[in-house]
């Protein structure tokens, strides 16, 4: 009887290497609750370019595969085992315990070393691991294993197919998010692979897909608004969207169908300070170059005859405003969701230090500190620091700027009373930010 | 008994020495005699007792047959060195077997110190290029079997190397080697006529034209096995000689009838009979086959789509040797041709293994009959589908000791020990 069991489970692990072997295009694998079997019918089923495996013999399998690894495959060291796997039948076990139970690291493991070994191959292994993900979204093992490979990958070879790869590890993701909300290893692995193509594809293309995921993220944000993973991941698209070339801002302002400008002036006009008179209408604004907007809205000189670039500033500026304002709209959608605050506390956090920078100060332990210029390293040492610093935060405060986004704020926070996330918010930006005494 | 002239110095030093017993009541040329009966492990075991004995026990005498596959497979290649040195032109059979760090330069070593080599496995030494095969064939003139399976580096120059090299070849297995063409079998062919065995999985080159240099210079051939070879038409197997007892030709399926009826005049002495895949050969071919080869014992027909209970009726009047029977997948079978088969002098004494997997009109019918075959020991029922539990649980209780295979759940004990322990704890009933 444990003979015939045995055969039947070697015949059943044979039936989904054949599957897994035979079939190129298989995309997803899942365990198909059929508890009893009452025909003499394969438990191995191909659909459509899906594996799937019922469930009545997923035990018996596992345990088999499993025990056999661990007793042959010489994974303890101190038991000199006699029986070694080849490496055919080493693979088919590996494939079969892997897909009921990823998490397992030595097997991982085991696997990495037959790469290495060259028995197994780089594409056949990106393969198994989606097939993997499809069932387990969430597996860290199978993402890490999918690091490794394409690190070694894109590091030794020439790549041909590079466009491909790039897309099937971004469908990857966002089959992975999408399959299990929250999926923190499927962002962070879209992040790693973002950082990883740095050195590797040339600047244009690089700055064509920093647009391209700004803009899913964007789509992906409004349709999860949950998701703290996927902020984050927002997050780092804003930051790589400071970094664009002229001409890849133009592509990229012309890929969107809003107008940034317009959008910073709209929110400008709606919060104009009251008690100074503004000489510039709306129109005015729009049609402002970068450098007097940007001496409007900050009213600064610099003290060292340094040029600051006023241009990517004004760029940085819109864009934090216009992510402000899309998140004020997703916040009065959807009421009562931490995680967007928190993207809120990001914006504003940017935007306020970002200011400090353009006035060459940074806050250090809560007290503003004046900083060297970091373009000429030269230090006003002879006023004292605590008066230039007064000055100076006198000015940061009296801008324009900062003074439209302090009301904006307050405004926000006053609408949106009944979220007790917009009293923590408030209390954040008093305490933490340390604008106790401007609002 | 003789050993190495350069140690008989050292061995009389140390035996005056010692203490021991043995060593003083048996000559070293007994003590060498009981050592040469020990495998690889016992060897190096003894080798750590004592200065003489390990220099008794590393005598080249004691390791001419050596077999490292169940002992350490990742050998590196000073391991092959130090074993050429020692045995020097004692050693007649090495197998490497699965030592997949084996490479040319180790083996060179090994073919000049080892001219008296007969028997050599490099299988799955993936490693091996044509160098090794160069240095065998101007060193090892003695070699007779050579398996090369799974090595994938070496191509033509191999064949023609050994061929020019070792004319006492009868055995020769190049499985896998897939650069191995037409060229590099017509040399073996033509210079080793004492060829007995050749086996070429896999190797996709193999055509008509070295399957039929084999049949018309190597008169003796018995064993081929062509797997794969799916450029292979009837002209090559149509020629095959009598001396022919294992044919393997699975997978050849450009092969027709016109192949059977030709093995079935020239070949009656078949035993083993592998057509997997042979998708064309329908009953008329078996009807042939069956009238002559009445030695056949073992027969692969897995995957002949066209073949129906008429082959079965054939094969069971006349093979009555049939021991094993492979129908995987042979979709027209039916009771008829099973009950056919159980019926056969063959099935009463010798059918062991019956293999019906993925044969859908089988049904618990069939089962019934192969009650008569006693010596049944496995049967194949995967993907049977009319085949139900009862019916194998009916069989079981006839043939006790048969194993069958199909998908069916294996039945798991019951859960034994929960209902009989006590229901209090020991030490509530001891209070």
């Amino acid at each position: 009887m444990t003979d015939e069991k045995q055969a039947l489970v070697e015949k059943i692990i044979k039936d989904v290497h054949n599957v897994l072997s035979k079939t190129a295009e298989l995309y997803a694998f899942d365990i198909v609750p059929v508890e009893t079997n009452f025909r003499n019918k394969s438990p191995v089923m191909c659909i459509e370019n899906c594996l799937g495996l019922e469930s009545w013999c997923v035990k018996q399998v596992y345990l088999h595969s499993y025990t056999e690894l661990m007793d042959k495959a010489c994974f303890q060291t101190q038991k000199k085992c006699r029986q070694v796997l080849d490496s055919e039948t080493l693979l088919r076990l590996l494939n079969v315990t892997l897909l009921i139970n990823p998490d397992l690291s030595v097997l991982w493991n085991k696997r990495k070393e037959m790469v290495q070994e060259l028995l197994l191959d780089t594409s056949s292994e990106l393969k198994f691991t989606r097939l993997v993900l499809s069932r387990k979204p969430k597996c860290n093992d199978a993402f890490s294993h999918r690091r490794w490979i394409l690190g070694t990958y894109l590091n030794n070879h020439q790549i041909n197919y590079l466009e491909s790869l790039i897309n099937t590890e971004l469908i990857v993701c966002d089959l992975t998010a999408d399959k299990c909300p929250n999926n923190y290893h499927s962002w962070s692995h879209r992040l790693w692979f973002i950082n990883k193509l740095k050195n590797i594809i040339k600047q244009n293309d690089m700055h064509a897909l920093y647009i391209k995921e700004y803009n899913f993220s964007e789509r992906w944000m409004s349709k999860h608004v949950s998701d703290f993973s996927c902020f984050h991941y927002r997050q780092f698209c804003i930051k790589n969207i400071y970094n664009l070339s002229n001409v890849s801002w133009k592509t990229f302002e012309n890929s969107l169908d809003i107008n940034f400008r317009k959008v910073l002036v709209c929110l400008l006009a709606k919060n104009f300070p009251k008690d100074r008179t503004i000489q510039a209408s709306e129109q005015d604004l729009v049609s402002y170059s970068e450098e007097n907007l940007m001496k409007f809205l900050l009213s600064y000189n610099n003290s060292c005859s340094c040029n600051v670039d006023s241009v990517s500033l004004c760029r940085k500026f819109e864009l934090l405003c216009y992510e402000l304002t899309l998140n004020s709209e997703l916040l009065r959608f959807y009421k009562h969701h931490e995680s967007m605050w928190y993207h809120r506390r990001f914006i504003l956090h940017e935007i306020i230090e970002m200011m400090y920078d353009h006035f060459g100060l940074f806050r250090h332990n809560g007290v503003l500190v004046k900083k060297s210029c970091k373009y000429c390293k030269t230090t006003d040492l002879k006023q004292k620091q605590a008066k230039i610093i007064r000055s100076h935060g006198d000015c940061l405060y009296k801008s324009v700027l900062f003074q439209v986004i302090i009301k904006h704020e307050k405004k926000f926070i006053q609408e949106s009373e009944e979220d007790k996330h917009a009293v923590r918010h408030e209390k954040y930006l008093k305490l933490i930010q340390g604008l106790n005494n401007l609002m | 008994m003789s050993y190495s002239t350069r140690n008989k110095f050292e061995i009389a030093r140390f035996s005056g020495e010692e203490e021991n017993h043995i060593n003083k009541k048996l000559p070293k040329e007994l003590l060498l005699r009981i050592l040469s009966y020990l495998d690889v492990v016992s060897l190096c075991r003894c080798a750590q007792v004592s200065k003489l004995w390990n220099i008794l026990a590393l005598d080249g005498s004691n390791w001419q047959r050596i077999d490292l596959f169940d002992f350490q497979r990742d050998v590196e290649g000073s391991v092959i060195e130090n074993i050429s040195h020692r045995c020097g032109g004692f050693l007649r059979q090495l197998s490497l077997r699965g030592c997949e760090s084996i490479a040319d330069g180790s083996m060179k070593t090994l073919a000049q110190s080892c001219p008296n080599i007969e028997d050599l496995n490099l299988n799955k030494c993936k490693k091996v290029t044509d160098h090794t095969c160069q240095a065998l064939g101007r060193r090892c003139s003695k070699l007779q079997r050579i398996n090369l399976d799974s090595c994938p580096s070496v191509t033509d120059i191999s064949l023609k190397a050994l061929s020019d090299g070792c004319p006492l070849l009868t055995h020769v297995n190049v499985s896998w080697c897939q650069s191995i063409s037409e060229n590099g079998v017509e040399a073996l062919a033509r210079s080793c006529p004492k060829l007995k065995s050749f086996i070429c999985r896999g190797c996709k080159n193999v055509n008509d034209r070295a399957v039929s240099c084999l049949a018309t210079f190597c008169v003796d051939l018995e064993v081929l096995n062509v797997q794969g070879c799916d450029n292979l038409t009837d002209d090559s197997i149509s020629k095959l000689g009598g001396a022919m007892r294992r044919l393997c030709v699975s997978g050849c399926t450009r092969l027709t009838d016109t192949s059977l009826c030709a093995l079935a005049t020239k070949c009656p002495d078949l035993v083993t009979l592998e057509l997997a895949q042979c998708a064309q050969l329908t009953d008329a071919g078996f009807q042939a086959l069956a009238r002559s080869c009445r030695m056949l014992e073992r027969m692969d027909l897995e995957e002949c789509v066209l073949i129906t209970d008429t082959t079965l009726v054939h094969l069971a009047m006349g093979c009555p040797r049939l021991e094993k029977l492979t129908l995987s997948h042979c979709e027209l079978i039916t009771d008829y041709g099973i009950k056919q088969l159980s019926m056969s002098p063959c099935a009463a004494e010798h059918l062991t293994v019956l293999g019906l997997d993925n044969c859908p009109l089988v049904t618990d019918g069939a089962l019934e009959h192969l009650i008569s075959c006693h010596n049944l020991q496995l049967i194949e029922l995967y993907d049977c589908q009319m085949v139900t539990r009862n019916a194998i649980r009916k069989l079981r209780n006839h043939l006790p000791n048969i194993k069958v295979h199909a998908y069916f759940a294996p039945v798991t004990p019951p859960v034994a020990g929960g209902g009989a322990r006590p229901r209090y704890c020991r030490c509530c009933n001891i209070i």
